[in-house]
């Protein structure tokens, strides 16, 4: 009998010990969860038709006699094909095949450099910029993809140089004005702001992309921010596009005001989207390695140590 | 009891019309009803081909159904682009112009005159699907289910062509050759979409047409009260008063270089694919 009461008496003791300290707590159901709040991308699922137009440029090439100059061609898009399904060794593998076949397609050279940029191989990335803007002065992408390469080598005013450039062609154009901000706000951080709050005159009002901007200059909050972007979306892909362009930004503002944390979470956030083609997919990777680059530099101990 | 029974009825017209609405810049141009629809269609009802004579027109067509897969103003389609796997030994010397530039349907014009009027020899054409030919020397035209582009084509062209396929009739004034395959009346399910025609002397409302878009027509004129401003003068003649839906506003369909779609437009491209109504061989 005694037995029976110190064990119900132990009992009790354990389910006592495993009841929550705080009997008012609600259910984790109906707590307010924070992941439930958050606006994340349906990743976008890898387009259909964009693999079936590999599938036949493929079977085009094996059908058809082409001469080094249409080959080089042939090399040069299926290489934009697979950059546009996330495939980069397969897109820099042709990019190289093209310009052996064909030394003057400037858009062979842009592309090499932008791969060569994600790769960190910057002197490459500058002769490949270089060559395209040899053969074609007017191609106004490798002004911006130049400015990129310059910024992650932080030769920053080379890299103002060449966005003021790519600026000037599109005063209207948000990314733009982003771009030279954060590429600005490495040189001068209050001149950047007020170039920025001039640059904004220039931007529609209705354009949902100027809420960045506005999100840059304090005007709005985060939340504020993400929230607009559900603002006359038409459908889930045109959501994981901007998603994939506000984490990004997002991921920017944390990274350059020394929040690593946070602006990792929103790198890989931006990642997760899958939006290949964009160039805020592209270099959040890079900013990612970049990140976390210093982060085990900090961690790894000095000679002196 | 009645009244406010009408008076809510009227509060919920006034709700369905403020979300099923199309706003414009431009003056007189009444708010359109439609049905709503998916604004992302990921199915492939049609798979227009692509043919090329060429290595460059392949490329002109590459550029092309890129462009279309990328492009989020066309995502409502559920239209898939097939491309080339060899290059084919077709010629369109087009000799002489083609008496017809658009938009003549299948319907319109007998098979051995259509090919008479493109002067293409060799062609290899699908029963089961739309072809897209590109050539060096014409500029762009659509005869039945069969399109012709020149590899100097712009993107806006080639999507205002495809809605040909779809029945879609031109809205600039139209020449006389046009006209005739264009402005056929009666309509039946084959007609053009956005053209919609009454005999004369008919009660707007109660002439019924065979077109599957009438009602929507019906609602969206009579609700702008005057319909003398829609009347499309060059179909219309002594016998029938011709419609357009949007006179005030350039679409796409009235000139090749405008990317402005209309959201009732999206509605009826879609349900006219949905329904099957498009050209074929």
């Amino acid at each position: 009998m005694r037995l029976f009461v110190l064990s119900v008496v132990c009992c009790l003791t354990v389910a006592c010990a495993q009841t929550p300290v705080n009997l008012s707590a609600k259910p984790a159901t109906q707590q307010n969860n924070a992941i439930a709040n958050l606006i994340i991308a349906e990743p976008l699922v890898n387009s259909f038709q964009a693999q079936r137009a590999i599938a036949q440029l493929n079977q085009f090439v094996l059908n058809t006699q082409l001469s080094d100059e249409e080959r080089a061609q042939m090399h040069f898009r299926r290489g934009l094909l697979y950059d546009s399904v996330g495939l980069d060794a397969l897109a820099y593998y042709d990019f190289t095949q093209a310009v052996k076949l064909q030394p003057d397609i400037p858009g062979v050279y842009n592309s090499i450099g932008i791969q060569q940029t994600l790769r960190g191989n910057f002197i490459e990335a500058y002769e490949a910029f270089d060559s395209t803007l040899e053969i074609d002065p007017d191609y106004q992408f490798a002004y911006l993809n130049r400015a990129l390469a310059s910024y992650y080598d932080k030769r920053y005013e080379l890299s103002l140089n060449d966005i003021n450039e790519f600026y000037a062609a599109d005063k209207t154009d948000t990314y733009r004005i982003l771009w030279r901000y954060l590429i600005h706000y490495q040189i001068d951080p209050q001149a950047a702001h007020s170039h920025l709050e001039q640059a904004k005159s220039g931007v529609s009002d209705t354009a949902w992309t100027v809420r960045l901007i506005d999100f840059y200059l304090g005007n709005i909050t985060q939340n504020d921010l993400l929230g607009d972007l559900l603002v006359a979306l038409e459908n889930q892909k045109q959501l994981s596009e901007r998603l994939c362009e506000v984490y990004f930004y997002l991921g920017k503002y944390y990274s350059d005001r020394a929040q690593p944390a946070v602006a990792k979470n929103f790198f890989k956030l931006a990642l997760a989207t899958n939006v290949f083609d964009f160039v805020e997919h592209r270099y959040a990777r890079l900013e990612l390695e970049l990140l976390n680059q210093s982060k085990s530099s900090e961690l790894k101990p000095t000679e002196d140590e | 009891m009645t009244l406010s029974i009408t008076r809510l009825l009227q509060v919920l017209l006034v709700l369905f019309y403020m979300f099923c609405t199309v706003n414009h810049v431009q003056a007189n141009v009444m708010r359109l009803v439609h049905p709503p629809f998916k604004q992302f269609a990921s199915e492939c009802i049609a798979t227009p081909s692509f043919h090329v004579n060429s290595v460059s027109g392949y490329i002109k067509a590459l550029e092309l159904s890129n462009l279309f897969r990328s492009d989020t103003n066309i995502a409502f389609l559920p239209l898939c682009i097939e491309l080339p796997t060899s290059i084919s030994s077709y010629d369109c010397p087009f000799s002489t112009i083609p008496m017809i530039k658009t938009g003549i349907f299948a319907q319109a014009i007998p098979g051995q005159q259509l090919l008479q009027n493109t002067q293409c020899y060799n062609l290899q054409l699908d029963a089961s699907s739309q072809s897209i030919f590109v050539t060096e020397k014409t500029k762009a035209f659509v005869i039945g289910a069969q399109m012709f582009l020149s590899e100097s084509v712009t993107y806006n062209t080639f999507i205002h062509e495809l809605a040909h396929f779809a029945f879609f009739a031109e809205e600039y004034t139209m020449r006389e050759a046009l006209k005739a395959s264009q402005c056929r009346f009666p309509q039946d399910r084959w007609s053009a979409p956005n053209l919609w025609a009454v005999p004369k002397g008919s009660a707007f409302a109660k002439y019924s047409s065979k077109h599957p878009f009438a009602d929507l027509y019906k609602a969206s004129l009579k609700a702008s009260g005057d319909h003398t401003g829609y009347l499309q003068r060059t179909c219309s003649t002594e016998t029938e008063d011709w419609y357009t839906l949007m006179p005030d506003t350039f679409t796409f369909l009235r000139y090749n270089d405008i990317t402005y779609i209309p959201d009732v437009y999206k509605y009826m491209w879609q349900a006219q694919l949905r329904a099957g109504r498009y050209a074929t061989h």
